[in-house]
Order: structure tokens, then sequence, then C-alpha cells
């Protein structure tokens, strides 16, 4: 075998490894997305935070308790004093993060509201004896402040909370493993080019193949998302939720374009480094 | 010459190689995932909307814009009927009436369906039941502790106007009564006839299972021709 041949046989062998690295490095970019993101409580309650949901849901839950207001004798400014002082801000924020952290942590549980169903039910007295009206049935007003927070309890808790916790518990540690397993196959593949290699600058070319390759494929995912103009269509009643479901998404999809950046920045160091060992591989063949 | 043409085609495989590693790549993707991703794909789908969630407190009203439409026209086999096709039905949460009782201080817009949004705004029309015209049960309620606040006062005999956007509908109350649980109404009745219902007690505080319902017959109104 001449070395002409030896030297395509050698390109057709790195090339189909550099294709290997180039979905191996994929799929750890789109692992390490998703458990910066969808496995991340902390992305979560960033992204709770930026869509100002706390304010919006206070607004749903209020505008709630005013329609079982205005079932039961009850004016809608009597909630104003409600959600200053029983539900304020702070405490739809707490409940919220409680219930995130059950999700994120394989603990859900339901939360226990007794304290605030005794509060809102002494304020339903207390705006009785304001208003001058007689209380007839006890056990309506009791019903009365347990619907309401029986209302809130569903809206500060997480929808299907049961079933995207299970889901982040089952696959939060394989996620790790696999991720272990794409990044020492990329290495070892990227070893084994490195080694069939006499000149080095020859190997990091394919090393720059492959990692353009992971650039065209992870930048693709979020263009692809973006051009389906799907995003601001999801089909979610609460606007408190919708808000907060839309900006979830696009964080997510701006993740791939951080990881992209990421990829174009070892790209351009190692596009630097083959033209410095190039230019040494030339000089000394030049030499001699 | 052929240094240059080594050096060109070196420097080509610079952009062929990544993009078909691109096309490559997705390819497999594709092929690998498919039959576990379709499905998913298939129910993610139906997670989307086709246009944007209309963001919007108010409602849309056909009532007040009707004057400036045609009426809707008689049909053909009886004059007494309206074609279904020469009026616009409302969609979910419009304004297409409005609801007075004879004696009574009730007088509020009506709206198809019972949402908390159009309870707050009028009197609702329960999207299960019909709208007046239709030969059926039309179910309407309201809040006790604002528009059907004085639904207690009916009287049998008593005359319930409902002016619509393709129509004016007079009922009279032919019955009251206190229901336990709110179970107390037929939609599955073959004639025209209304029911109003709404809290119970009235000026009491507090949430109960009760209802109070208003029982009316049909007087007048165009009877809509669903066939037309």
């Amino acid at each position: 075998m001449n070395r002409k041949t030896q030297s395509r046989i050698r390109f057709a062998v790195c090339s189909v490894l550099s294709f290997f690295i180039c979905m191996f490095c994929f799929l750890l970019l789109c692992v390490t997305v998703a458990q910066s993101t969808l496995l991340n409580e902390r992305f979560f309650l960033e992204q709770v935070a930026s869509s100002d949901y706390y304010a919006k849901l206070s607004e749903e839950i209020k505008q709630e308790f005013v329609s079982y207001g205005s079932a039961s004798g009850v004016d809608a400014n009597h909630f104003d004093y409600v959600f200053s002082e029983i539900l304020p801000p702070t405490q739809i924020q707490q409940d919220v993060e409680t219930s995130v952290h059950q999700v994120f942590t394989g603990t859900v549980t339901a939360l226990e509201y007794s304290h605030l169903t005794e509060q809102l039910e002494q304020s339903f007295y207390q705006y009785a004896r304001q208003k001058g009206m007689e209380i007839s049935d006890e056990s309506a007003v009791q019903y009365l402040a347990k619907t309401c927070i029986a209302t809130y309890s569903d809206y500060v808790n997480l929808p299907y909370a049961g079933q995207i916790s299970n889901l982040i518990i089952n696959y939060g540690k394989p996620i790790q493993f696999v991720s272990f397993v794409l990044l020492a196959l990329c290495l070892a593949l990227a070893a084994f080019i490195f080694v069939i290699n006499r000149w080095k600058h020859r190997a990091l070319r394919f090393y720059i193949f492959a990692l353009s390759g992971s650039l065209l494929m992870t930048i693709a995912v979020p263009i692809a998302a973006l051009l389906t103009n799907k995003i601001d269509k999801v089909s979610i009643a609460s606007p408190a939720l919708y808000d907060f479901a839309v900006t979830y998404l696009y964080g997510f999809l701006h993740y791939f374009f951080f990881g992209a950046f990421c990829l174009a920045v070892i790209l351009t160091i190692l596009g630097m480094v083959f033209a410095h060992l190039k230019r040494k591989a030339e000089s000394k063949e030049s030499f001699f | 010459m052929k240094h240059k043409h080594h050096r060109d085609g070196y420097r080509k495989n610079f952009i062929i190689l990544p993009i078909t590693f691109f096309i490559l790549g997705f390819f497999v993707l594709y092929l690998a995932a498919s039959p576990i991703l379709r499905p998913m794909a298939d129910v993610a789908g139906l997670l989307f909307l086709d246009e944007r969630r209309p963001v919007n407190d108010g409602f849309d009203s056909i009532f007040h814009v009707s004057s400036a439409l045609p009426a809707p026209e008689p049909s053909v086999d009886d004059p007494n009927t309206i074609k279904a096709s020469t009026f616009t039905f409302p969609s979910y949460g419009t304004h297409f009436g409005q609801i007075s009782i004879e004696g009574t201080s009730v007088d509020a817009p009506l709206f198809f369906g019972d949402g908390k949004a159009q309870l707050k705004q009028g009197a609702c029309v329960y999207n299960g039941s019909h709208i007046p015209g239709y030969g059926k049960t039309v179910l309407i309620s309201a809040h006790n502790n604002t528009w059907f606040h004085d639904l207690g006062s009916a009287q049998i005999g008593s005359i319930i106007t409902i002016n619509t956007n393709y129509g004016s509908y007079t009922y009279e109350v032919t019955a009251t009564k206190i229901s336990p649980d709110g179970s107390d109404y037929d939609l599955s009745a073959q004639e025209e006839n209304l029911i109003l219902y709404t809290c119970y007690p009235f000026d009491t505080l507090g949430l109960t299972p009760q209802r109070y319902f208003v029982y009316a017959k049909y007087v007048s109104g165009p009877l809509i021709s669903i066939y037309e």
C-alpha cells in the first residue's frame, strides 16, 4: 500500500470518527442543556421571576375569590384586604417556591393551609360585623373559606406536579451518567485521531470538522423552534401560567444559543492553534 | 497548479464536511428517534393553538352592533321563524343580549357561556343549553350578590324580556323553587322554556349548595329554523 492510499484511508477513517465526535458532542450539549434547564430548580425559579408570575398569579387567585364572594354576599373590595394581609405576594411566592422545591426533590405532598383558612374565615366574620350582616349559618362561611383556600392551593401548586417530579427524579441521575459516557467517547475518539495522525495539525482539523458540525446542529435546534412560530401559541388558559410557559420555553432555547457560542469560542481557539501548528509543520517540511 | 488545486480541495473540506455532518447527523437522529418522538410530537401538537391566545380582559359584543346589521331573514316555510344562517350565533364569552324581569330590578347584559369572567359582567347562558329561539331549554345564571340580587322578587306571571342580536323574546314566570343542591333543571325538554337560577340564600354571608330557580314558559319571539 503506497503512502497516498494510506493517507486516503486515514482521512476516511478520521472523517468517520470525526462524524461520531460531532454526534456525541451535539448529544452531550443537549444533555447539558437539559441538566441546566429542564432538570434545574434554579433555572425554573429564574423564569418564574422573569415572567412576573407571582403578581399575575395573585391577581388571578383574587378574581377567583371575588367570583366566590359574588355568590356569597361578599363585596369585591373585601378581597383587597385579604390579598394585602392574609395572602400577600410574599406568601404566594413562598408557597410557589415550596411547591417547586417539592417537585425537584421528589417530595410532592399537600401543603398545610389550615392557618390561612382560619384567618380567611375570621376576615369574613369581621366583614359581616362591619356591614351589619347577620350570619345565620356559620357552616356556609366555613365552606366559603375552605373553597377559597382550596382554589388557592390548586393555583400555587404546579399542574401535574407528581408526574413532572417523577420524570425529573427518574431521568436526573441516568442523565449524568449519559453525559459522562458521551464525554468519554468524545475524548477517546479524539485521542485515537490524535494518535494515528503524524502531523498533529491534521488531527486538529478533524476536531474542527466535528465541532463545526456540532455547532451547526446546535444552532439549528432553536432556529427551527423559533421558525415554527409555535411558542407564543401554547394552549394555556391561565394568563400567569401562559406568560411563564412562554418565558420558560424561550429561556430553554437561549441555552442552545449559549452552547453554540461556547462551541464557537472553542472552534476559534482550535482554529488558531491549527493555523500555528500548520505553519510550523510547513516550515519544518520546507527545511527538510 | 497541482499544489493550488490540492490546497483549494483541502480548504473546501472545512465547509463541506461540517455541512455533511450536520445533514447526516440529523438524518441519523431522525431514523433513530422518530419511533419514540413521533407519537410525542403528535401529542405535543395538541398543546398548541393555530393562533396566539387572545390577550383581552374585555369581551366581544355582537349586541350593540346588531342594529347596524341586516335583520335575520324569516324562514320560507314559516314567517314567524328566522333562518339560522342569517344571523351571527354568539361564541363563548360574547355579549349578545340583555335580560330584564318585570317587577324586579334585574336588568343585566346577557352573555353566552358561564365562566367566571362572564359571570362578573352579567347574566350568562350555560353553553350546554340553548340560546332563545331554539325551541329547547335556555338556562341562565348570574351571581346573587350582583346581577340576580333581586331575582327573588320575580312573581308567578311576571314577564321576562330577553333582547338579543337576532330578536326579542318574552317569557312568563310559571314557578319558583329553592333547590337544595342546584340540580332542579331539565335540559332535555323539547319545547322552548327559560330557567333562571342563582345562589341562595340572598343577602347572607357564605357559600351554600342551595340554588334559587325561576321557571318561565315561552310567550313570544322568533323561533330559529336551524336547517336554513
